[in-house]
């Protein structure tokens, strides 16, 4: 019973490329990631626990455009770097270890446009958010319906069709699909 | 006169008439074009096969499928409470949901909305309820600019064609044929030989642009809930979420059958739908949308952020509801779309949904979607596509029993159609039915079983001259036989007079069994039913054979329902004396063990089919208990076999005995992995359906071929008569076989088929 494991292994056979990690490394992966793809400029959604406004703009400073979206950075900002943007990054609330996806929120920190426009993005999961079956998944989101209803996009792996008759990546959304799982503090 | 196909319509109409294409006529030309059958082919079997793993590899699949069909049944008995639910609770957030009454209804409060937000473009997901209502069509006459955004889509939109398939909009375009259509609208200049990488670069440039410049986005919605407002898309390519996201007005279009309950109500959806459909374990995006969507839209030319999102969610009855009060038409609401059905239709993996289909709908589901949506008549141009072979049943991830709508369909149909009174005069005498008047092609085959035995007597002169090709061109003008297929051959003896009776004296000590001689096997192929009796009978068994009648099985096929009623109900009243006495029913044609087992529960009272179907037994599972019983030996060492299983049977899962047996007794057996042979009863015995039949065979005719050292088996009367006449060879039932292994000398008359 290793639901990080599990998670890990069930997101690569969707294509996306997981990897897990300490909080304290967590800007280490990202520019990782960023360095890999030689993404410049990059859009963050900011989210709620802090975990990338804290982290993102200091691990990517090195002479990338690094723009969050609003509320923390400007609308003007956030919309001239979005079009152009080689990477987006935000965090995920939920995870989802049976089909080793995330769920992005939608909210006005943009996580829609964030991790669909860009050619990749990165997604950021707690650990300890990461539930085992979708009936636990969609137990919580109804439990949660009976107060407030969110909107979120499950994502498990780049955008794709086979419409034009062979597999092909990267459609309307992103060619590569990163997610980093932050490992709990004991 | 005749139209030229460039003049007809994408929905494949005249605009002067409205007439449809003669459907032999798009038959003929669809199995002649060979490019796009391959593609059909290729990808249907290739999406069967991903559907096969995915489901194997998840042991709950079996308990979401009871679980969906049983919120979708109550679902559609709550609609009106759900349409209310989810007014209100898009009320409260700011949302607004319109019920449209038919098509004219949505499609002008969609342009109206368009209007007064002086849209001039739209971008659209994926939707067939908007095909439906031909909404692109009504906003550009509103002025609106609409692009479909789906690749699939995008590129029917851009060769002026309707989708084919419900996920897979070109699934019947090759990969050349895509590559010229974008050279003819997108780029001249592209090479032939362009990547599917290179075109989805090219479209995604295009329609990039067009999401972010569009006024208002229009999606359908795989299920909406009805209790938070809240809709689901299932997709892959992300259009449907810039759809959603990237414009200030959403408008949402979905028929009324997609609401289900609450949002706990969607996981069994979310399971099943991307492993039925596409065999994805899930998609890469579910959008689980609650609208409006809180976060303030960006104009992204400006960087100015809008005020808010404006979002409607328009309800389409269009005849929904009606159905929904139909006791035939009620499942198809059930649909989830996901398209598995079609995968698996051995016709429309030949034809696709263009020539198998209606204005909107395809396949099989498609016809039911016509018929409740569209009118009779137009399902009336495709319904007798539907054979009845069963193979989407299994493939339904909600348990539509899709062969039974078709077939109440056609009864119902029959009863519509006007005939001559020469023509009801005649067949009412020979065939008579309580429907008001099929066709003479379908009394024809209708009757086959009541004919049979009246042909036996004239066995010698009805085989010799149904050779002679004046014979069968009158059977081909006047019926509709095709003169191109060999008639089946009818045996001078049949199985009932050549059996010389069970002996009853020691009928205490021994167990006995009912041995069925149905129309097909005793009239066409006695000495399967005489190896039936001897394989029993060497293994111990006391067999009494019962000559049933006409079962049904030929009324059934050509929506004469009344008709199969009433000879199944004959059927049971002949056979109760023998389940009164807990004798079991040995069946050989798989045709009629299906229909004891599954249709019959459509015709007889409820008690009265679960004691039919308990007491049925097919020839191999029987056959493969007594071996392992050690009831019966032989061996089948140093045999190699090519075993074609019948349809009905592989589709209800019960093709596993007969290879089990003939595996155990030592022979090689290569169990055919083609569903369906094509032939499917009379289907290929009509004369506009035989090339198709034909065609359809041809994946078996090379698998068979593939191997000439294996001797050829099959089980059904249909599937063999199509292997003969595919091959040239003869395919033998695995019972004969099996009767030679356990080396019974034959205490009957020496038997052949037609001799």
């Amino acid at each position: 019973m290793n639901p990080v494991g599990d998670f890990l292994d069930r997101a690569s056979s969707n294509g996306t490329e997981a990897v897990s990690c300490s909080p304290d490394r967590l800007g280490e992966m990202m520019a990782r990631i960023a360095d890999d793809e030689d993404a410049d400029p990059v859009i963050y959604a900011p989210d709620p626990d802090g975990l990338l406004s804290g982290t993102l703009p200091d691990a990517l400073a090195d002479g990338r455009t690094v723009v969050a979206a609003p509320p923390d950075g400007s609308n003007r900002r956030f919309a001239d770097a979005a079009p152009r943007a080689e990477l987006g990054v935000c965090a995920a609330p939920m995870g989802l270890v049976a089909h080793g996806l995330v769920l992005v929120e939608l909210t006005e920190a943009k996580e829609g446009a964030v991790s669909l426009m860009p050619p990749a993005t990165i997604t950021v999961v707690q650990a300890r958010n990461l539930v085992r079956t979708s009936s636990e998944l969609f137990g919580r989101i109804h439990s949660a319906s009976q107060t407030e209803t969110g909107s979120w996009i499950f994502v498990a792996g780049p955008s794709s069709t086979a419409d034009l008759g062979s597999l092909v990546q990267g459609v309307h959304g992103p060619a590569r699909d990163y997610v980093i799982v932050l490992e709990d503090r004991d | 006169m005749t139209v030229a196909d460039s003049e007809y319509d994408r929905r494949g109409r005249h605009p002067a008439s409205g007439i449809r294409r003669d459907l032999a006529a798009e038959i003929d030309e669809a199995c002649r074009n060979e490019e796009t059958v391959n593609s059909l082919r290729g990808r249907t079997h290739f999406l069967n096969q991903l559907r096969d793993d995915s489901r194997r590899d998840h042991a709950d699949f079996s308990t979401w499928r009871d679980r969906a069909r049983s919120i979708k049944e109550t679902a559609i008995d709550r609609l009106p409470e759900l349409i209310q639910s989810v007014r209100n609770a898009l009320r409260e957030r700011g949302g607004r949901v319109y019920l449209a009454s038919d098509a004219e209804d949505a499609n002008r409060y969609i342009a109206e909305l368009g209007r007064r937000r002086d849209a001039a473009s739209a971008v659209k997901s994926k939707s067939m309820t908007t095909e439906e209502i031909e909404l692109n069509e009504a906003l550009e006459a509103a002025g609106l600019d609409v692009v479909e955004t789906d690749l699939g889509e995008f590129v029917a939109q851009l060769a002026e064609e309707r989708p084919s398939h419900i996920i897979g909009p070109v699934i019947h375009k090759s990969e050349r044929e895509i590559v010229e259509v974008f050279r003819e609208h997108v780029d001249r200049d592209l090479p032939e030989d362009v990547s599917a990488d290179e075109l989805t670069r090219l479209a995604r440039e295009v329609l990039r642009e067009r999401f972010l410049n569009a006024d208002m986005g229009i999606t359908g919605a795989n299920f909406v809930v009805a209790e938070t407002g809240s809709i689901a898309l299932v997709t892959n390519e992300g259009n449907a979420r810039w759809t959603m996201e990237a414009p200030p007005l959403h408008v949402a279009v979905a028929g009324v059958e997609k609401l289900i309950p609450t949002m706990e109500d969607l996981q069994p959806f979310y399971e099943l739908l991307p492993k039925s459909g596409t065999g994805q374990p899930v998609t890469s995006y579910f959008s689980l949308v609650t609208p409006p969507v809180q976060d303030a839209p960006i104009d992204y030319r400006t960087g100015e952020a809008g005020t808010t999102r404006e979002f409607h969610l328009v309800l389409i009855d269009n005849g929904r509801r009606g159905m929904a009060r139909d006791p035939a038409l009620r499942e198809a609401l059930y649909c989830i779309r996901c398209g598995a059905c079609l995968n698996a239709c051995a016709n429309y993996q030949v034809v696709g949904g263009h020539v198998y289909g209606g204005e909107t709908y395809a396949g099989g589901i498609g016809n039911a979607w016509e018929a409740g949506v569209t009118g009779r008549d137009e399902a009336d141009a495709f319904n007798d596509l539907c054979t009845g072979c069963s193979q989407c049943k299994p493939a339904c991830p909600v348990k539509i029993d899709i062969p039974w709508m078709n077939t109440v369909i056609r009864d119902r149909l029959n009863r519509d159609l006007e005939r001559s009174d020469v023509e009801g005069f005649v067949f009412e005498q020979l065939i008579p039915d309580e429907t008001d008047a099929p066709s003479v092609q379908k009394r024809f085959f209708a009757g086959f079983e009541a004919w049979v035995p009246l042909l036996a007597w004239l066995a010698p002169l009805f085989n010799r001259v149904t050779e002679w090709p004046v014979i069968r061109w009158l059977l081909q003008a006047l019926i509709g036989v095709a003169a191109d297929r060999p008639l089946p051959r009818i045996a001078v003896r049949p199985f009932t007079d050549r059996w010389t009776g069970a002996d009853g004296a020691d009928e205490a000590d021994r167990e006995t069994v009912v041995l069925l001689a149905d129309p097909y096997s005793n009239y066409l192929h006695p000495e399967r039913l005489e190896s039936a009796a001897e394989v029993l009978a060497a293994s111990g068994l006391r067999v009494q054979v019962v000559d049933p009648g006409a079962t049904g099985r030929d009324a059934l096929s050509q929506g004469m329902i009344e008709r199969a009623r009433e000879q199944a109900r004959g059927v049971y009243e002949t056979l109760v004396p023998e389940l009164d006495r807990d004798r079991a029913i040995v069946v050989l044609e798989p045709s009629i063990a299906a229909l004891f087992r599954d249709e019959y529960g459509r015709l007889l009272e409820s008690s009265r089919h679960e004691r039919l179907r308990n007491g049925t037994v097919e020839i191999g599972e029987i056959a493969c208990e007594l071996y392992e019983e050690n009831r019966l030996q032989g061996s089948l060492e140093g045999r190699s076999f090519f075993l074609h299983g019948h349809c009905q049977q592989r589709a209800a899962d019960q093709f596993t005995a007969t290879p089990r047996l003939m595996e155990a007794m030592g022979g090689d057996v290569e169990v055919s992995r083609v569903e369906c042979c094509g032939m499917a009863g009379s289907f290929g015995y009509k004369k506009q359906f035989y090339g198709l039949a034909m065609k359809v065979g041809e994946p078996l005719f090379d698998a068979v071929n593939e191997d000439p050292d294996r001797e050829i088996l099959a089980t059904g009367t249909s599937c063999t008569a199509q292997i003969r006449d595919g091959t040239g060879t003869r395919p033998r039932h695995p019972i004969e076989l099996v009767r030679e292994a356990v080396e019974i000398p034959r205490t009957s008359d020496s038997p052949g088929e037609g001799s």
